[in-house]
């Protein structure tokens, strides 16, 4: 009896792992990503669906989608240009009126500090090899 | 969206036209070629309008064709400027090719210079830094044709990057340096005429206005002058064009290859010339917005734009355009690395009483090679363009100072030029791996130039320049 019992235990964990792994295969993803830059890519995999449209909402309900993309035929697609923030994506197939599952993407900007002080460094370094080099080909052209 | 504006057989079909032309024009311009001079410097002769059209040519590559867009629809209005910024190179290289060229008159490559100005550690971290790079680059370039023909045409990327690889494998070890400058020359008149026609029809059909509005309401950040990211960007890529052009041996060798006080003019009108490019090109990034057209990866923008707007007519032009771009690139790349190989390697470390001829044999071969170990390295596609041509950023950014200091000072010595390009080397891959693809080549830039003033501060060598012209 246990024996049976163990059996269906493992094949009942097999099953749910299979299942599993249809869904993953299926859905859209990464399902949670961060993005420092506020460009990030999506991508799915989808058989049983003709996904065309890609929504976008500030709200994991889609009460109010804020935003529609095409999509390309190669099953990803490369988005840019976010302000800080989270923002909630799902596919849609207009034909057969289905959705896929929803994926976040979190865009928190780098410091400005940081950025400024990058910047100010690059700034001096081309200062010290802009001198550099006129000095020394004014000097080698005497 | 569907991506392909043209069918798999005219992109091939293109591809075997052009690849014909290409390959016939070197073999005819290689025919005359006899000894290790003619084929790796085309006879060190070269006048002010090949010489010009050749560094721009070379200059306008993925980079400019492809990188340009992705860059600018990743970075907005800082990455169109950043990237022509890039121009930066160009310019300040021309005062040191005239440096280079009064120095080595019979120099061959730049191993040859870091050779002889700071002995053999140095020389061999700079050839580790330098066939790094190259690899990158040429590799960036293999995958830029892939993704070319599987943007416009839905031709596998396998099959289009390799027939870009062969065709400018082929044209290049048929002519040598020759056939690459003359390429290049017919090469930049089609890219220049290409890229100033695809932006004006996409401004004149699309408008300013719209483009604008556009991305001011689907992707703001892009017009942001405070966005963070890309004002890191801007510096640093800068600095990794400036060393790009540095340290590589294509550039040094177009030094070598022009006839005395052209290296200097040339340099610098092919640096102003280019400057406006990757505005043009990356501005056509921005009417992705408008036209609600939206990449699968960051580096097909370019290409799938222009398709867009100028329709199946349009994409085999943008097509011809870009991959004339490539091959330009590509092309002045193999021969410039099978120089490294011929010179630096095989006659400074494995054959040192190689003949003329037995290196001219080599350096032939030396073109297969490269293209093979390049055709391996393209086939997984490991990242975007942008990130594996940033990643080199942080190799050849730290060469800048050594490069520079040993042209012009006596002081700085061997073993410290070899930290500064090792050690600002590995910070810069740090800043790759920690912060960004955008900040490598300005962390590698600084570090390599505190360990050159440190150096130069501790010992105080009295380098003699005299030494640069004498024979191995």
């Amino acid at each position: 009896m246990k024996l049976l019992q163990s059996l269906c235990v493992i094949l009942l964990l097999f099953t749910s792992s299979l299942s599993k792994a249809a869904d993953s295969a299926g859905a859209l993803m990464p399902s949670e990503q961060s993005s420092s830059e506020g460009y990030y890519t999506l991508r799915w995999d989808y058989s049983r669906a003709n996904f065309s449209i890609l929504q976008m909402s500030r709200d994991q309900s889609f009460a109010a989608i804020e935003q529609t993309y095409p999509v390309p035929s190669m099953q990803q697609v490369t988005l840019s240009g976010y302000r800080d923030g989270q923002y909630f994506f799902r596919l849609f197939d207009e034909q057969s009126n289905r959705y896929s599952n929803v994926v976040a993407v979190t865009v928190q900007h780098r410091s400005l500090n940081t950025a400024f002080q990058l910047f100010a460094l690059g700034l001096v370094l081309f200062i010290i090899l802009l001198s550099i080099l006129l000095s020394q080909s004014r000097r080698r052209d005497r | 969206m569907d991506s392909v504006a043209i069918s798999a057989e005219l992109a091939l079909s293109i591809l075997v036209i052009f690849g014909v032309i290409w390959i016939a024009f070197g073999w005819w311009l290689g025919r005359n070629n006899r000894t290790i001079d003619d084929f790796m410097l085309a006879g060190r002769n070269v006048g002010f309008a090949f010489a010009s059209a050749t560094a721009m040519a070379t200059w306008i590559t993925s980079n400019t064709t492809l990188v340009a867009p992705q860059l600018t629809y990743q970075f907005g209005i800082w990455g169109m400027i950043g990237y022509s910024l890039a121009a930066l190179g160009l310019i300040l290289f021309a005062p040191m090719a005239k440096r280079i060229k009064a120095l080595m008159p019979h120099g061959y490559t730049c191993g040859d210079f870091i050779r002889k100005r700071y002995g053999f550690g140095a020389w061999i971290v700079f050839l580790i830094v330098s066939l790094c790079y190259a690899f990158g680059w040429l590799v960036s370039l293999g995958m830029a044709g892939g993704i070319l023909l599987s943007s416009l045409s839905g031709l596998e990327y396998f099959w289009g990057m390799s027939a870009i690889l062969v065709i400018c494998i082929a044209y290049t070890l048929l002519g040598g340096l020759k056939a690459v400058i003359a390429t290049d020359f017919v090469q930049t008149i089609i890219i220049l005429a290409g890229v100033v026609l695809i932006a004006w029809i996409g401004i004149s059909d699309i408008g300013l206005e719209t483009i604008y509005t556009s991305v001011n309401e689907k992707s703001p950040q892009l017009l942001d002058l405070l966005f963070p990211a890309a004002i890191m960007f801007l510096f640093n890529n800068i600095f990794f064009g400036i060393g790009e052009i540095f340290h590589s041996n294509v550039w040094w060798s177009r030094a070598f290859a022009f006839k005395k006080d052209v290296g200097q003019k040339a340099f610098l009108t092919s640096g102003l010339l280019w400057l406006p490019i990757p505005i043009v090109t990356g501005f056509i990034a921005l009417a992705a917005f408008s036209l609600d057209v939206y990449p699968a990866s960051a580096d097909m923008i370019g290409p799938l734009i222009a398709a867009q707007i100028l329709g199946k007519v349009g994409a085999v032009f943008v097509f011809i355009v870009v991959f004339s771009a490539l091959a330009s690139s590509l092309d002045s790349l193999l021969a410039a690395t099978s120089d490294l190989l011929t010179k630096d390697i095989y006659k400074g470390l494995v054959r040192k009483q190689a003949t003329d001829l037995e290196l001219f044999r080599f350096s032939k071969m030396a073109i297969l090679i490269i293209g093979l170990v390049t055709w391996v390295l393209c086939i997984p596609k490991l990242t975007t363009l942008g990130s594996l041509l940033n990643f080199t950023g942080a190799f050849v950014a730290s060469t800048i100072f050594p490069i520079v200091f040993g042209l012009y000072f006596k002081r700085l010595n061997g073993v410290a030029a070899a930290l500064a390009m090792a050690i600002g080397t590995l910070c810069g891959l740090v800043g790759y791996f920690t912060i960004g693809f955008y900040v490598a080549a300005l962390i590698a830039c600084a570090v390599s130039l505190i360990i050159c003033l440190v150096g130069m501060a501790l010992v105080n060598q009295r380098y003699s320049w005299q030494q640069l012209q004498s024979e191995d």
